[in-house]
């Protein structure tokens, strides 16, 4: 028996904070015990056995897997910190999905509040719906961003998309809200549809790929004209897989050549902006 | 006598590393001269001195296409897409000239439409030795 699944009882009142609910910590205790154990709603610890009716039962590729069903939009911190395992949630997730994950597999279908998958170290969140504000960003008074894995939005994405992010991989299939790719210091977001204000504002270094936007940038960037179709291919084609099920945006990119452009020459300027005519 | 150049100023990658080729080619068959780098070609122009001390060549920014709109002085215009370099060492001046000479004969000879456009070369401000190979006088011959 290697899934545990969880379906939402009523929506709690307070916010809840599933911080340590992960697969592999559920997979070592038995159902009883799963279902006292506390998680915090509001001030109050109250029981998984009181939120949600749990069921355990085998899957089949072998994966340490927990499930939950109903609208979790009130359910904080999912995955925090998660190392490993696959985490599924059939309809919407409130803040901090995903938040300094190291590992495992995280996929949301419905849309995400904000901060999710902010300083994210390794493995994959997936989600089909939106995401809030400070996606892939740094938490409150934090240094760094994202600093691995790969994010995928199916929908869109609030403002300050990867903000302060240094490595990893972000997919927007939708819009993106403003200061995307603001103060990056590394990484490569790509967004399919149209961007806010002020992007990549504070750009040190990383890739920004706008698919169909044309960007107004800040007149600290600068075009440059040299020949990107090796770094292309490879990027474009790297792009397409990852994208791949979230439909063919970024599949045809790889037959159109890119316009470059480099900067925040207010910082350091080693950053570039992507894009098409 | 170290460091005769040329800079291949083309159309694209593939364009300046085929002329690149072909002229690296030409030049190995000429005596008392050899192309140091590694199949003879140098993947950027070059230039002595860098903004780091430990380091004491970098990339040329007056013919980096990458660093169009970035460099103070660039000498490139915009349909130039990519820059390489040919550097040439040799037992004496007369070789190493030789040499240059024919590796500009070649690229003339594929023409202008094979996608290298310019040919030029450093001086770097005679800050790399008393040799000077003028191309304009080497080329007079073509």
């Amino acid at each position: 028996v290697n899934e545990v699944r969880l379906r939402l009882r009523d929506a709690p009142m307070l916010r809840v904070d599933l911080r340590g609910i992960t697969p592999l910590a559920l997979a070592r205790l038995p159902e009883d015990g799963i279902a006292r154990t506390t998680v915090w709603h509001g001030n109050e610890a109250l029981a998984l056995g009181e939120l949600f009716a749990i069921e355990r039962r085998q899957r089949g590729d072998g994966e340490t897997a927990l499930a939950f069903e109903g609208d979790l939009a009130r359910f904080d911190r999912l995955g925090w910190q998660l190392d490993g395992g696959c985490v599924q949630v059939d309809g919407n997730i409130g803040h901090y999905v995903g938040a300094e994950m190291r590992a495992g597999h995280i996929r949301i279908s419905g849309r995400a509040g904000t901060f999710a998958a902010c300083e994210m170290r390794g493995g994959e969140l997936r989600i089909d719906g939106d995401v809030g504000d400070f996606a892939a960003g740094s938490l409150p008074g934090s240094m760094d961003g994202m600093r691995g894995g790969t994010l995928l939005v199916g929908g869109n994405a609030g403002e300050r998309c990867g903000d302060r992010m240094r490595r990893g991989i972000v997919l927007i299939t939708g819009r993106v809200g403003d200061f995307v790719a603001s103060r990056m210091v590394a990484g490569t977001i790509a967004v399919a549809g149209a961007i806010g204000a002020h992007p990549a504002f504070g750009m040190r270094r990383g890739t920004l790929v706008l698919a169909s936007a044309r960007p107004l940038l800040l007149p600290t960037f600068v075009s440059t004209s040299h020949d990107l179709s090796v770094i292309w291919r490879l990027l474009a084609a790297s792009l397409a897989r990852i994208s791949a099920p979230y439909g063919p945006e970024f599949a045809l990119l790889a037959q159109r050549h890119p316009l470059r452009y480099a900067g925040d020459l207010a910082v350091e300027g080693k950053g570039e902006v992507l894009c098409f005519d | 006598v170290g460091g005769g150049n040329l800079l291949l100023l083309a159309r694209d990658t593939d364009a300046a590393l085929a002329g690149a080729e072909a002229a690296v080619a030409a030049m190995r068959r000429l005596p008392d001269v050899i192309l140091p780098f590694p199949g003879g070609v140098v993947r950027s122009g070059s230039k002595v001195g860098s903004k780091y001390a430990s380091s004491p060549a970098s990339t040329n920014d007056a013919f980096c296409p990458s660093l169009i709109g970035l460099a103070a002085r660039t000498e490139l215009t915009p349909d130039v897409r990519c820059v390489l370099e040919i550097v040439i060492d040799g037992l004496t001046d007369t070789a190493v000239a030789a040499a240059m000479r024919a590796g500009v004969a070649t690229i003339i000879g594929r023409g202008a439409a094979a996608g290298v456009t310019r040919i030029s070369a450093g001086n770097y401000g005679g800050k790399l030795g008393p040799f000077h190979f003028h191309l304009h006088e080497m080329a007079a011959a073509l």
